[in-house]
């Protein structure tokens, strides 16, 4: 069964030889693992096996020192594209000219150009002229040595920035996989709700854009940079016709670049401060989310507490709203680690239902867990790892009856479920 | 479901804006109130307090901006008064007659808060992945460079004499006409004090929408717990370069303002570090991360400064057999006094006056 | 030993507990037992001191414990080893040991403590030198126990010592919490795996809701119907 689905689709996850090493020390060594899609895959393993360290790696916020993490057939890191690279040479063409303005020495540019004529009868032309007589004063040689310094170490730092990025807890939480955390993370200043509402962030932010007041801004930040340029041509423009006193077009194109500065202004401020949450769109898709939300802590059990703040809730509730909050990224992938630690043998019966549950909506199950009783029910498969390394991998039967398995990890406890 | 109990929340939201409405209204027609000036003659102590208040407010908004970094976004940021500084001396460039622009107050309004917003930008897109206490003397840096610039750039920031003079708010003749009847520069006064009020109050207004959405909700989630925030798909770095960007550029309009009250961008020295850390005080008197907090931190300590210590300055030396004596000067005593208060309040309230409740509580279990 | 009589707590408009009562003999093992939120891990806070009563009074070996801080609780004998390991994450595992025993001056019992801690737990001894935070979860659990140890309480308060672990370390657990009742030391423990705790208990208190429901022997709980429904479900 799997064989034909891997052969039609790849696995939803895919770990090939994934290596995480601390200075000396390995944490992971060359971990192979496939999960089909719709599967439940239990990972156990003795403490400081590396599950953990595992879970960090597929999530980005480990690099991993050697292999590769795959979600759906994709490596998560993601290449450059070529707007990657367009972006790095714009930084570095950017730092370049910044950098030869700053080395002819900025002052001297300035009273060269802007105090070349008194303002009264200031003009463009002239100012240019001044600009040219400046800069030559540098040779070209010694302005393109400083130009390509800047750009090199411009470009590079862009482009380090951008490696650093390319795999990043949330770059990977956007390929869809979604996670809990051994020792619970949850935002403890906000609200049960609030705290599942922050994990649909990303789907609100793009509802900001809908709506007119939301494509204006959208369109506005578009439009920013261009805006700026012509804002600026019309401005210069405009001073040099004013100057000698208006005449003709003058009034007209210095309304215009005022106009134009003041529009791209306006709407960057929107853009910065995140006003596009205030659009009818907006407010529609809060709600939304609020139902959502509130639907989602309902499935979990919390629907009573939702107002409650998160840090209120005891420690087996909150295990549970932090599947909640990860179910709300609405994740093809669902990472759960040590879901049932601090729950008592009722609450792991329930958890069994939710997690069957999850299954069944299509959401594929990679877990961490000590408890047997709940791995053994509910796993199809399970992995074991030793000192970073798998060391088998099986039905739940066959992990259990396994001798080495017995040895390292279940002890006699293995017997009985 | 049950409707929620009636919080306290529900009923201070009811409140508070009612406070806060009366205070403006108060502070809208204080200019025409005379009853001020009555009671100030008769204790013989000169009472307008327009100037100074237009301070207030001008520290208010520098407030309000280092509370979108440090208290929403939880950067803490030591060179706000660099962004103040490059609000200024934008102003100041762009609209004194000695060079070509000359585009006024409303353009350098414009033009402030965008180029202090290209410095928080370019100074926060590749430090702001520090964590908290580098990030500190980056910015603490940051500010020194700024105000050593600004000192050396002598063809455009006229060095240590500053650029002046700025120009006055423009308004139609009318305006002015009805503000002050004939009085030119009562007008000028005006139109100050009223456009500095009326930004502070549009920032306040705009500050708490955004606190109230999706936007606040994310940067507490993000000030919690970075991680988890970025494992359920917030992008931190931009998060925080926005809040970054967005305060510097709320620095820049109160740089804008300070110089157009002053007429001049005023020696660069006065953005200095000194003025970062009032800045931070206030803050930190108010209560981190609250909008309030801010506001009531700013009228406090700069209050204190700017309005109560001439004051008393002026009370003290008409007192009989007090006057002229060398230590009946409250101004020499303000600042002792204000570190001993500081020291006191750190002890009494240590999350600041208008504490978030959670803050309170977390600040108490710590305490004891 | 230790006297738990009508003890309430609250936080901030939610009470937590109602009116708790129970003792603790010398020399045994008590479990408390019961479902999320029943106010088993404040019951232990307050007794440790981490969190002030609302109502009530704990007396330990006849001296009452209110008004007394925390840090003198353990000076008394009371050791806790709270709920979620809080080690210290930038000092060595050896360095969070010797913590552990910063009330004691017997340097000589200290090192042979210290030994007989990494002979339970081996894998203390293999990180030494480590940070504390660099441990994986299940590894800075043991640390916690260990620490708690080190400080020889008369008793030792346990808020879910087997949580995280590999079922092989916790039956370890059990068999080195056993021991130390051989050795004298009174243990109060909160447990989830309830079938394991009842089994290694001489008596427990079952919680729910923040009060006391039942007490009685731990194998006489364990064949209880009813509690057997509520609290060891299926497994």
């Amino acid at each position: 069964m799997t064989a034909a689905r891997t052969a039609a689709a790849p696995p939803r996850l895919e770990l090939r030889g994934l290596t995480l090493r601390f200075g000396g020390l390995k944490a992971l060594d060359g971990v192979d693992l496939q999960v089909a899609e719709g599967e439940i895959c239990a990972i156990i393993g003795p403490n400081g096996a590396g599950k953990t360290s595992l879970f960090n790696t597929i999530t980005g916020i480990y690099e991993p020192s050697a292999g590769a993490v795959l979600v759906d057939g994709d490596d998560v890191r993601q290449p450059a594209r070529q707007a990657d690279v367009a972006g790095w040479l714009g930084v570095g063409l950017f730092g370049a000219m910044a950098a030869i303005l700053v080395a002819s020495d900025v002052d001297a540019m300035w009273a060269a150009t802007v105090k070349s004529l008194p303002p009264d009868r200031w003009r463009l032309d002239v100012a240019l002229q001044g600009l040219g007589a400046h800069l030559a004063k540098r040779s070209l040689f010694d302005h393109a040595m400083t130009g390509a310094l800047a750009f090199v170490l411009c470009g590079l730092g862009a482009r380090a920035i951008w490696l650093r990025g390319r795999c990043t807890p949330q770059t990977v939480a956007l390929r869809g996989v979604a996670r809990t955390f051994q020792n619970i993370r949850l935002f403890s200043q906000l609200s049960v709700r609030d705290n599942v509402l922050v994990a649909m962030d990303r789907r609100l932010r793009g509802a900001a854009g809908i709506g007119a007041i939301g494509r204006l801004r959208v369109a506005a930040g578009d439009a920013a940079l261009p805006g700026v340029g012509v804002a600026l041509i019309a401005l210069l423009a405009g001073l040099q016709a004013t100057h000698p006193p208006a005449v003709g077009p003058a009034p007209l194109l210095a309304a215009v670049a005022l106009g134009a500065l003041a529009l791209v202004g306006i709407a960057w401020v929107l853009r910065i401060l995140g006003l596009g949450a205030l659009t009818a769109a907006a407010r529609d898709a809060e709600a939304e989310a609020r139902r959502e939300a509130d639907a989602l802590l309902a499935r979990v059990g919390l629907g009573e507490r939702a107002d409650d703040r998160a840090t209120a809730l005891p420690y087996g509730d909150q295990r549970r709203l932090e599947i909640a909050r990860a179910l709300a990224t609405r994740p093809k992938l669902l990472l759960l680690d040590e879901p049932a630690a601090g729950m008592n043998a009722s609450d792991i019966e329930r958890l069994k239902v939710l997690i069957a549950e999850i299954r069944a909506s299509g959401v594929t199950v990679l877990l961490i867990e000590h408890h047997m009783s709940l791995v053994m029910a509910i796993a199809d498969r399970v992995a074991v790892l030793v000192h970073g390394r798998g060391v088998a991998t099986g039905t739940p039967a066959e992990v259990r009856a396994d001798p080495a398995v017995i040895a390292a990890y279940l002890g006699d406890e293995g017997a009985q479920p | 479901m049950a409707p929620p109990p009636p919080a306290t929340g529900a009923a201070t939201a009811m409140r508070r804006p009612s406070l806060e409405l009366g205070l403006l209204v108060l502070l809208l027609a204080y200019p025409w109130l005379p009853i001020f000036d009555l009671a100030a003659d008769a204790a013989g102590v000169p009472l307008r307090l327009e100037p100074r208040l237009v301070t207030v407010f001008i520290y208010a908004l520098l407030v309000l901006a280092l509370n979108l970094q440090v208290g929403q976004a939880g950067l803490l940021q030591l060179g706000i008064a660099a962004f103040f500084g490059i609000g200024a001396m934008t102003t100041g460039v762009l609209t004194v007659t000695k060079f070509p622009f000359q585009l006024g107050f409303w353009g350098a309004l414009l033009g402030a808060p965008a180029a202090a917003l290209l410095a928080g930008l370019l100074l926060g897109a590749p430090t702001l992945r520090l964590r908290g206490d580098y990030l500190a003397i980056v910015t603490l840096g940051f500010g020194e460079v700024v105000r050593t610039v600004l000192l050396n750039l002598e063809h455009i920031t006229d060095g240590p004499r500053g650029l002046n003079p700025v120009a006055e708010i423009w308004a139609p003749a009318g305006l002015r006409t009805w503000l002050a009847g004939d009085d030119g520069s009562r007008a000028s006064l005006l139109l100050t004090y009223h456009v500095a009020l009326g930004v502070l109050v549009a920032a306040f207004v705009v500050l708490r929408v955004l606190e109230r959405s999706r936007v606040g909700r994310a940067l507490s989630a993000l000030r919690d717990d970075e991680l988890a925030a970025a494992c359920m798909g917030l992008d931190p770095a931009r998060l925080k370069l926005q809040a970054f960007a967005g305060g510097a550029a709320l620095a820049g309009i109160a740089g804008c303002l300070y110089a157009t009250n002053l007429t001049t961008t005023a020696d660069p020295n006065n953005y200095d570090f000194n003025n970062a850390i009032m800045v931070l005080c206030c803050l930190i008197l108010g209560g981190l991360g609250t909008l309030r907090g801010a506001l009531l931190g700013a009228a406090l300590v700069i209050g204190f400064d700017n309005v109560l210590s001439p004051l008393l300055d002026r009370a003290l030396q008409q007192l009989p057999g007090v006057g002229g004596h060398p230590l009946a000067n409250f101004s020499a005593w303000r600042w002792m006094l204000f570190g001993l208060l500081l020291v006191v309040m750190m002890r009494v309230r240590p999350a600041g006056l208008f504490a978030p409740a959670t803050a309170r509580a977390a600040a108490g279990e710590a305490a004891r | 030993m230790l006297s738990v009589r009508g003890l309430e707590a609250r936080y901030g408009s939610v009470q937590a507990l109602r009116g708790v009562d129970f003792d603790v003999a010398e020399g045994e093992i008590v479990a408390l037992v019961g479902g999320n939120g029943a106010g088993k891990s404040t019951t232990l806070c307050c007794i440790s001191g981490l969190l002030a009563p609302s109502a009530g009074s704990l007396t330990f070996e006849g001296r009452d414990l209110q008004g007394i801080p925390a840090h003198d609780r353990v000076r008394l004998g009371l050791s806790h080893c709270p709920e979620g390991r809080r080690v210290f994450a930038r000092m060595t595992v050896a360095e969070n040991l010797q913590i552990g025993a910063i009330t004691r001056a017997d340097k000589a019992a200290i090192a042979s403590d210290l030994d007989q801690i990494e002979a339970i737990f081996p894998v203390l001894a293999q990180r030494r030198t480590q940070a504390a935070g660099t441990l994986s979860g299940g590894e800075q659990q043991m640390l916690a126990i260990g620490r708690a140890l080190m400080s020889r309480p008369r008793l030792l308060l346990l808020d879910e010592p087997s949580l995280g672990l590999a079922p092989l370390i916790v039956q370890a657990l059990f068999a080195v919490i056993a021991d130390l009742r051989r050795r004298g030391t009174t243990v109060l423990l909160v447990e989830q795996n309830a079938r394991a705790a009842l089994g290694l208990c001489d008596r427990a208190v079952v919680l729910e809701r923040g009060t006391v429901i039942v007490t009685g022997r731990g194998s006489d709980l364990l064949h209880d119907p009813a509690l057997h429904a509520a609290y060891f479900g299926g497994s």
